[in-house]
């Protein structure tokens, strides 16, 4: 039915996908209203495109290699140094902690600021990479087709990828 | 990569061994390798660990109001109008009779039988047959001089993730690979210095993908 352009029936395929397009574009950008804007453009986009759509890959991948490109059509426009990390002025944007221990809550945020500015520092492709695979957990073979490289090599930049994370871990640290 | 601590580490965190080959792999480390396998691991916890960013209670609803009804394929709209118009004797006649009309037409140049099949003598654009006697052997050319390596792939090896098929670079900057196919109809593509992507420039027909590309399309008799 969606096919045919029945917007009602598309507003249900945002609400099953827009998660997973969030969490990738915002790690991309780092900039939670780019995010939205680019979320939404993506969506618009991927309704348009609809009948180009032959099923014959998920429609999250699909889906999720329509958002990377907008995404980084942002990124190129305005260049990254352009870009801040907004999150915090979101307050409680991101999800609320499991934990009811206040002392905890406090630490979670600043683990999870500080993880997401040693992502940001990464090379775009490699932080791609992470993202979709560590964070949303694609398949290697679900990656390949969203970033357009082959299977062996989307291993190989994980490989790549998980070392610079760890080595900007240490860093950070230190 | 050819380091095997680095390719025992892909491995690992690929889940591509076993638990007892997990178990004996961290069992065989020394001291500083444990040290980077644990804080490898520790950075991808991380990474695991963090949570969704919320969405946007009505994002749903701004997206529905951004678009624009899509104009209904032929077929729908024929359709459509038939459900809303239903046809009358004569009418559904005459339209069996167009529609017959333009099965004679369309398919007036039949495909030959399969005892007549024969290799086009001349290349089809970047793909030719090799040879008739060969039958169902393809040979994939690009020209690109700068290249370091060229890889063919397509609906026949999963895209390169079934099977590798690396093209022989040859000394007028072409490259080259011949490929035992089934007859029929297969989109491809070349696969550059393991990074770019690009379409056959002489293929025989394009086709768009499902993420923007164009595909180059062969058939092969």
């Amino acid at each position: 039915m969606c096919l045919n352009g029945e917007k009602q029936a598309y507003g249900v395929l945002v609400e099953r996908y827009q998660q997973t397009v969030f969490n990738v574009v915002y790690r991309l950008l780092g900039n939670y209203a780019m995010c939205e804007e680019v979320c939404q453009e993506a969506f618009v986009n991927a309704y348009e495109k609809l009948a180009q759509f032959s099923g014959r890959s998920k429609f999250s991948t699909w889906l999720c290699q329509i958002a990377l490109n907008r995404g980084r059509d942002v990124l190129r426009r305005r260049g990254a140094q352009d870009i801040h990390d907004d999150l915090d002025d979101y307050g409680d944007v991101l999800a609320a902690a499991e934990t009811t221990n206040p002392q905890r809550q406090v630490e979670d945020k600043q683990t999870q600021q500080r993880v997401r500015h040693l992502l940001a520092t990464l090379p775009q492709q490699y932080r791609e990479l992470l993202v979709l695979k560590h964070i949303e957990g694609y398949s290697n073979e679900d990656i390949a087709r969203i970033l357009g490289i082959t299977v062996e090599n989307a291993k190989i930049r994980a490989f790549r990828a998980r070392k610079m994370f760890r080595q900007a871990c240490e860093e950070g640290m230190s | 990569m050819k380091d095997t601590w680095d390719q025992a580490l892909v491995e690992y965190f690929e889940g591509e061994m076993s638990p007892a080959q997990r178990a004996d792999f961290v069992a065989s480390l020394d001291e500083a390798q444990l040290a980077e396998l644990t804080a490898l691991g520790h950075s991808v916890e991380q990474l695991v660990n963090l949570p969704d960013v919320v969405v946007p209670h009505n994002f749903a609803a701004q997206v529905v109001s951004r678009v624009e009804p899509l104009r209904p394929g032929l077929r729908r709209r024929l359709r459509l109008w038939l459900e809303e118009h239903p046809l009358l004797g004569w009418e559904a006649g005459a339209l069996s009779f167009v529609a017959l009309l333009v099965v004679v037409v369309v398919g007036g140049n039949p495909l030959p039988a399969p005892s007549t099949i024969q290799h086009s003598a001349v290349p089809l654009a970047g793909v030719q047959t090799v040879g008739l006697e060969q039958a169902h052997h393809a040979r994939f050319s690009l020209y690109a001089p700068q290249a370091t390596t060229v890889a063919l792939i397509g609906d026949f090896n999963g895209w390169g993730s079934v099977q590798e098929i690396p093209l022989r670079r040859q000394i007028d900057g072409n490259w080259v690979a011949d490929l035992p196919l089934p007859a029929g109809r297969y989109q491809y593509a070349f696969l550059i210095d393991d990074q770019i992507i690009v379409t056959d420039p002489r293929a025989e027909q394009h086709v768009s993908d499902d993420f923007g590309r164009r595909n180059a399309v062969v058939t092969v008799l």
